[in-house]
């Protein structure tokens, strides 16, 4: 069984409802216990935070894994993106990704 | 392995490969593996660090890069900053598996009490390492363990791993010609996303990656065109140029390196080359 947890992004959120998924972006406003990503292809997903609170995000853009279903992200764990990380760059890798999922998944 | 020194040339270089990667591949002659079809020993991954647990003679992390998890060691150097021998850590490695998981317990505890944390723990980091046979299972070595400071870092390796691949799978010659039109154009695309990400990118390690990759891409394809060209008068700079779609100066560099090595003459002018095999 497959361990992967897959570095997608906004537009690939719908293959992968139920599974635990890696998605990066731009952290946005805060809502309670939930926080607003702004997707690298400039989507919004809400991020449910309640099962990791007791750590903060220390940069602008962060990768959160988590489980992706009915419309949320569950975070489990989250790393922190330098400021510099190329939006574009990444989202045309992905798509590589989806591409060649033989040596992503 | 075989006699065949581009195999030779092939297994010393490091290939950027996912996790994935990893556990798909298959055990070849002399404790290497094959992926891709290709042999391969010296790697490298981009990932994050999981667990750490420290032994007397080597850390043991898990790596997770999204495609799957993988356990590697890095051995610890002694005084003389010379790797452990590799016979004596291997009987200190039989010794201590019983006490590993008591280690385990005991460290898990003092973590939470004193908040005593690895470096690397939680953190994405660059590996370089060697993937080798080690009682019958594949066994990952650590060569070099970095934290990634600039995040482009993942992206360009990644884009690295599907290059190489898609080269291999496509059963790139040893002249370097692909055997499709359109994978021809997928590579071409993936070494602009380079040139994107590598012009956008602050970090020292990966820009000299990056360069180094390209670098050697384009000089392969030079050479092949040079090689490839059997009129009296060799290939011009000006044809080479446009074909590689760089700049007058890149090639001349590239042909004054190879002018250098001997592998290419001048033939009517200084401006026209052909190749000495």
């Amino acid at each position: 069984m497959s361990s992967a947890t897959p570095r997608i992004n906004f537009k690939y959120l719908s293959q992968f409802e139920g599974k635990t998924v890696r998605i990066a972006g731009k952290v946005g406003e805060k809502q309670g216990n939930n926080v607003i990503l702004h997707t690298t292809d400039n989507g919004q997903v809400i991020v449910d935070r309640s099962q990791n609170l007791k750590k903060s995000y220390e940069t602008n853009n962060v990768e959160v894994l988590g489980v992706w279903k009915n419309n949320q992200l569950s975070e489990l764990t989250f790393f922190n993106l330098s400021d510099n990380f190329d939006f574009d760059t990444y989202n045309q890798m992905i798509d590589l990704s989806m591409e060649h999922k033989e040596i992503f998944m | 392995m075989t006699n065949n020194p581009n195999e030779n040339v092939i297994v010393r270089t490091i290939t950027p490969l996912t996790i994935r990667q990893i556990q798909l591949s298959t055990e070849s002659e002399g404790n290497t593996f094959k992926i891709d079809k290709e042999f391969v020993m010296n790697v490298s991954l981009v990932g994050t660090v999981i667990k750490v647990i420290n032994g007397n003679t080597y850390t043991n992390y898990t790596i997770d890069d999204g495609t799957g998890q993988l356990k590697i060691r890095e051995f610890k150097r002694n005084k003389q900053n010379n790797m452990i021998d590799q016979e004596e850590q291997e009987q200190e490695q039989e010794q201590e598996q019983e006490q590993e998981q008591e280690q385990e317990q005991v460290n898990e505890e003092k973590k939470k009490s004193e908040q005593i944390q690895n470096p690397f723990e939680n953190k994405y980091v660059r590996i370089i390492g060697n993937l080798k046979a080690y009682k019958k299972q594949k066994s990952f070595s650590v060569n070099k363990i970095m934290e990634i400071t600039d995040s482009n870092q993942i992206t360009t390796h990644f884009l690295e791993a599907i290059l190489v691949h898609i080269q291999r799978i496509n059963g790139v010659t040893n002249q370097g010609q692909t055997t499709s039109q359109e994978s021809q154009i997928k590579e071409e695309k993936i070494e602009i996303k380079k040139e994107t990400n590598k012009n956008k990118n602050n970090n020292i390690i990966t820009q000299q990656n990056t360069d180094q990759i390209l670098g050697l891409a384009l000089k392969d394809k030079a050479l092949r065109l040079i090689s490839s060209n059997q009129t009296s008068s060799g290939i011009s700079l000006q044809e080479l140029s446009k074909k590689l779609k760089s700049t007058e100066e890149e090639i001349r560099e590239i042909v004054d390196f190879f002018l250098d090595q001997g592998q290419i003459y001048i033939t009517i002018d200084d401006e026209h080359f052909r190749s000495t095999d």
